[in-house]
């Protein structure tokens, strides 16, 4: 994931999160235990977190940051 | 009025703490999302909300779609390219409104009952409409980076309102994606 | 009329009157095209709504971000010092110092507000039967007596933390010093809302508005929630803002250990402060839409349930107290050494202990709510996790005792203060476990037992720290001390008086006084008590006058402050002379090379300035 260029990475996450959210739709009318929807959900959040919102700029040193 | 240009250090270091700043509000605002959660949780328990799955399902699309744009036009930007910046900014805007529409126009219209019918409706209506309203502001946001961004005021360096409105707009998507499954498809 | 209108806070007011009649006539009219009658309760919280906004306006709060939005350039904050002398008190300036000030007017404004309503339902109290009061307006002062003061002391520790921290960690300013003006300027549109709540009809829930009487009662009760909403993102905001400035403005060389012990108070406040406050808001929010769109919440019929209500009301109500109290608790230990000439005992672990204290105070709020018919396998975990802060806080009273222990101490001002805060605070705290243990709770639960610990906690910790925090900085804000006579006047008319009041609230309690009652039966024999308690709260109130006078006096004719006069080793007073400069320490940067109580070790040091040419260096490399 690390070596893809960022607008390539972006694709890839968001295909993730695609997927997981059909997978999330069709457990959900199936009736599945509600654990299983806030593992998908919990992914999805960490995805979302660290490609799209850079959780981890946050902790760059205060000298050197943005890439 | 001194004059003395920022040093490279100032300004990273400025950068730091809006960041900082920017994240302490997201913490902020996320207990107040989760208060909401609880209460839907606590009132509802393991019931389902009957609601239009389909149009759920497409307005969660939606959403998502849009935060893939904003991460493009956010890349674009740090790339310097202004151009393809500004198209996937417009999808994004224009996605957003989509989903307002959705939920707001849509969905509220679509459901059974009213916000003074019963627990059920008051949870669903305070989550959609809270929600609905950070969608709101986001728009609103991303409508004064739009202008800034026509009249040029972004460059590789220096687009820290870009990344603010991306992140914050990252963040209601984010709430949506816990709310989503929490209105929709939890309970039974 | 054009100086007037000049004048920021005197053209917010002004807006806001218009604001709300704004927010009336618009919301009449969308009623109006929606061919709907007239209804106030709406209107009023449309036009609350709107009049806080337009405050802002007014005052030009949010000139600079449109500005910013737009992409236009806006001053540095450092070079927007725009007005001077007593006229900068009344704008939207930036210096956290002058914000620090003007949160402080405000603090004492609303302790003053907030106490005399105390006095008046004192006076019903002070015998059986009702004399002067009924039982709304009882109810009312009551509610009201205790929300105000409530921002008042929120108002009262952004005080102290605005004008010291920057100080103490060698800021220039906050980090954001516009959010900072902001969060100190809507406080007083939500103190203005919140004291409208007595002219619409007032409100009977106490401060707790618990449903479902806050569903039913008077309108009164929508101001109250609006005015703590405002006042609740004055708060969120602050604490965003100091958390900020502490994490990523410290001088070079101060590390997490050697921050003064006040900024870690004021950094575990300000966790709580930003996080929890979310939820009162919520619960607040949720009762006004509940009462404004039917939106079922509490209401059992309608499917809701009002322990909801309960549960995320006292997930924010549990930590603000310690909100209200950590600060305190910071002055103390910040003090205690500077009179006593002696190494704060245990740094790290009072550190740490401010810390703990923040983070067990999420895991506690349940034990408001052992009566309040709560799951009983509940009752037992938050009983522990409740007991449990009493070891932060324990660790907090050895550190002062050992710190106190032989040491040479001096007993000015606020060195009195700082004893009678240890003191009060500690008749707060040992009457903290019975009511944090179910059995005793059961009988203790809303009587004046509670009021009298309450009163404990909060004057141990926070009025007696914060006289003491006035009477040891006040000459750094005006380069002028305090008068010492009138001080301990203050003190030794202060400190009886408020025993004698809570220990007569502690006594009737036990015997069953039930509190937010206008009435009890004569039989039971409080009378007398109630009259003592009456009479120590005028006594306290005479003693907070003789106080404000002092301040005003000392202002013009107090003993001029040169150097550091309490020979202590922080930069605020080792480095700046008094009054603070506008600039802080331009041209006086430090570096620590210390720790910093180190008091009575020879040759140890705290703060070294920077030489000048070091900071030519520095900017070059």
């Amino acid at each position: 994931m690390k070596k893809l260029n960022s607008l390539t990475r972006g694709i890839v996450v968001f295909f993730m999160l695609a997927v997981l959210t059909i997978m999330e739709y069709f457990l959900g009318i199936n009736q599945v235990p509600q654990i299983l929807l806030w593992i998908i959900a919990i992914i999805k959040m960490a995805l979302v977190l660290n490609y799209f919102m850079h959780f981890y700029r946050l902790f760059e040193s205060d000298e050197r940051g943005n890439e | 009025m001194s004059s003395i240009q920022p040093s490279i250090n100032q300004i990273q270091k400025k950068l730091a703490i809006s960041r900082l700043g920017l994240w302490l509000f997201f913490a902020s605002d996320s207990f107040m999302f989760g208060g909401l959660l609880i209460s839907r949780f606590y009132l509802l328990g393991n019931q389902k909300i009957e609601l239009n799955q389909f149009l759920g399902l497409v307005v969660t699309s939606v959403l998502l779609v849009s935060s893939f744009f904003m991460n493009r036009a956010e890349v674009m930007i740090s790339r310097d390219n202004k151009k393809g910046f500004l198209t996937s900014l417009l999808i994004t805007i224009l996605l957003g409104i989509v989903f307002l529409v959705g939920v707001v126009g849509l969905e509220w219209r679509d459901a059974h009952f009213g916000p003074a019918d019963g627990a059920q409706g008051a949870v669903f209506y305070m989550m959609t409409g809270m929600h609905a309203f950070h969608v709101l502001t986001g728009i609103i946001f991303l409508l004064f980076v739009l202008r800034n961004g026509i009249n040029g005021k972004f460059n590789a360096e220096n687009h820290f309102m870009v990344e603010a409105s991306a992140n914050y707009w990252h963040f209601v998507d984010v709430v949506w994606i816990i709310f989503y499954p929490a209105l929709y498809l939890m309970g039974s | 009329m054009k100086r007037v209108w000049s004048i920021g806070i005197i053209r917010g007011l002004i807006f806001q009157l218009f604001g709300t009649g704004i927010g009336v006539i618009f919301f009449t009219t969308i009623r109006t095209i929606l061919g709907l009658g007239w209804k106030t309760e709406p209107t009023i919280v449309v036009g609350g709504l709107f009049g806080a906004i337009f405050f802002l306006i007014g005052l030009g709060a949010f000139t600079d971000w449109w500005r910013a939005a737009l992409g236009q350039e806006v001053l540095e904050p450092h070079e927007a010092h725009k007005f001077n002398g007593i006229r900068r008190y009344f704008e939207f300036t930036l210096d956290h110092k002058v914000i620090g000030i003007q949160y402080g007017v405000l603090s004492m404004i609303l302790l003053s507000v907030g106490g005399s309503l105390a006095l008046i339902f004192r006076v019903e109290l002070a015998s059986s039967g009702l004399q002067i009061l009924n039982f709304v307006q009882f109810n009312t002062l009551v509610g009201l007596h205790g929300m105000v003061l409530i921002i008042s002391i929120l108002t009262g520790i952004s005080a102290v933390s605005n004008y010291l921290i920057p100080l103490l960690i060698g800021a220039d300013d906050m980090a954001f010093p516009r959010l900072n003006a902001f969060s100190f300027w809507i406080a007083i549109p939500a103190s203005l809302i919140l004291l409208s709540a007595m002219f619409f009809g007032g409100f009977e829930t106490g401060w707790t508005a618990y449903p479902p009487l806050s569903v039913r009662g008077p309108m009164g009760i929508q101001m109250f929630f609006l005015g703590v909403y405002f006042a609740g993102w004055s708060s969120i905001l602050g604490s965003l803002n100091l958390i900020t400035t502490i994490l990523k403005m410290r001088s070079p060389g101060m590390k997490m250990f050697r921050l003064p012990i006040l900024t870690w108070s004021v950094l575990a406040t300000s966790i709580m402060a930003l996080t929890a406050t979310q939820l009162i808001g919520l619960s607040f929010q949720l009762v006004m839409f509940e009462r404004l769109l039917g939106m079922g919440f509490f209401t059992p019929s309608e499917g809701g349930n009002p322990v909801l209500f309960q549960h995320l009301f006292w997930f924010y109500s549990h930590p603000a107290v310690y909100i209200f109290i950590l600060p305190g608790l910071g002055i103390i230990s910040e003090l205690l050494p500077v009179f006593v000439r002696k190494p704060l005992f245990g740094y790290k672990w009072v550190a740490m202990s401010s810390l703990a204290i923040a983070l067990t105070s999420f895991l506690v709020w349940g034990h408001h709510m052992f009566t309040a018919g709560i799951e009983e396998y509940l009752r037992v975990p938050f009983m522990y996790s409740t007991l449990l802060v009493a070891v932060p806080t324990g660790v907090k009273f050895f550190s002062w005792v050992a710190t106190l222990w032989q040491g040479k101490a001096r007993f000015p001002v606020p060195m009195l203060f700082t004893l009678g805060a240890i003191i009060v605070f500690l008749m707060g705290g040992l009457t903290g476990p019975p009511a944090g243990t179910v059995s005793t709770d059961l009988h203790l639960h809303d009587t004046y037992f509670i009021v009298g610990h309450f009163h404990d906690t909060m004057f141990g910790g926070f009025v007696f720290p914060i006289f003491a925090a006035i009477y040891y900085w006040y000459p750094k804000i005006t380069g002028r001390k305090l008068n010492e006579t009138l001080g301990k006047i203050h003190f030794y008319l202060m400190t009886p008086s408020f025993l004698l009041m809570t220990f007569g609230q502690m006594r009737i309690g036990l015997l069953g006084m039930r509190r937010r009652i206008a009435d009890y039966d004569p039989n039971l024999g409080f009378d007398s008590t109630h009259l003592l308690i009456t009479i120590g709260g005028f006594l306290i109130a005479i003693s907070v006058l003789v106080f404000f006078v002092n301040l005003i006096r000392s202002a013009k004719k107090g003993e001029i402050a040169e150097g550091n006069i309490w020979n202590s080793r922080s930069p605020e007073w080792s480095l700046l002379p008094s009054p603070a400069p506008i600039n802080n320490y331009e041209n006086r940067e430090f570096r620590v090379v210390g720790n910093p109580y180190d008091y009575g070790l020879t040759g140890s040091k705290y703060v070294e300035l920077i030489k000048s040419e070091e900071i030519k260096n520095e900017v070059e490399s």
